[in-house]
């Protein structure tokens, strides 16, 4: 019996703030970079909002990294 | 990791939220109190409360008008860059609206269920009626975008 669709598809885990302690960026100039709120980061950073994939592909780009290494489904670990 | 000097755009999501929730305080008690001063009569008090309550209702009208404007004022600023008006509406705060508005919905539903159970007994002004769908409704989508915009 499937609870709910989070367990069906996994739980979705984020880098946002390992990234950002590697650079050494503040969630104020992580928001600035792609376009949204300090809000919008600390929440997602929180997993309380997921992004939409325009979103992700912006942080990823802003990371220049890998889409999936800042976002990764727990059953994949 | 958080700078001491919130940005623009940090200070004004800030601001609007505070606008948002005098704005939604401020209607609830100039239109719950024009609701109170519109039954209450009907069920037989007398001036001595309603005076009070016209009072409140005026002071409610006075603060809602003042987080209006300031609203409007700040609305403006926003839209007029682009940059700003991008990411105070970035797709968090989109889907909070649409929750709000969601919620909202459901709440003035809500809201006719006492009104209609309260007509088989009462004689209601149809009037009341109205003005407590648009309070349900004002309220509860202010109530609600806050609820869904929250950080914590």
């Amino acid at each position: 019996m499937i609870a709910n669709r989070d367990d069906a598809l996994g739980r979705l885990i984020n880098f946002l703030r390992v990234e950002r302690a590697k650079r050494g960026i503040t969630q104020e100039q992580l928001a600035e970079l792609v376009g949204v709120t300090r809000k919008t980061i600390n929440t997602i950073e929180r997993a309380r909002f997921i992004p939409s994939t325009v979103l992700a592909l912006r942080l990823a780009r802003a990371f220049r990294v890998r889409v999936e290494e800042l976002f990764r489904l727990e059953e994949e670990r | 990791m958080n700078d001491t000097i919130p940005g623009p755009v940090e200070q004004l999501d800030r601001a609007r939220r505070r606008m948002l929730l005098g704005g939604t305080i401020g209607f609830a008690v100039w239109w719950g109190g024009r609701i109170a001063v519109e039954l209450l009569p009907r069920a037989g008090h007398d001036a001595r409360i309603t005076l009070p309550l016209i009072v409140l209702s005026l002071a409610g009208w006075v603060y809602w008008v003042i987080h209006l404007v300031r609203m409007t004022l700040v609305s403006r600023a926003i839209a007029s860059d682009p940059r700003l008006r991008s990411a105070l509406n970035d797709e968090r705060v989109r889907e909070a609206r649409l929750k709000a508005f969601a919620a909202a919905f459901w709440i003035m539903l809500l809201a006719q269920a006492p009104l209609l159970l309260a007509a088989l007994f009462l004689e209601l002004p149809a009037r009341a009626g109205g003005e407590i769908t648009i309070f349900a409704g004002v309220v509860g989508a202010g109530l609600a975008f806050l609820h869904y915009d929250r950080e914590s």
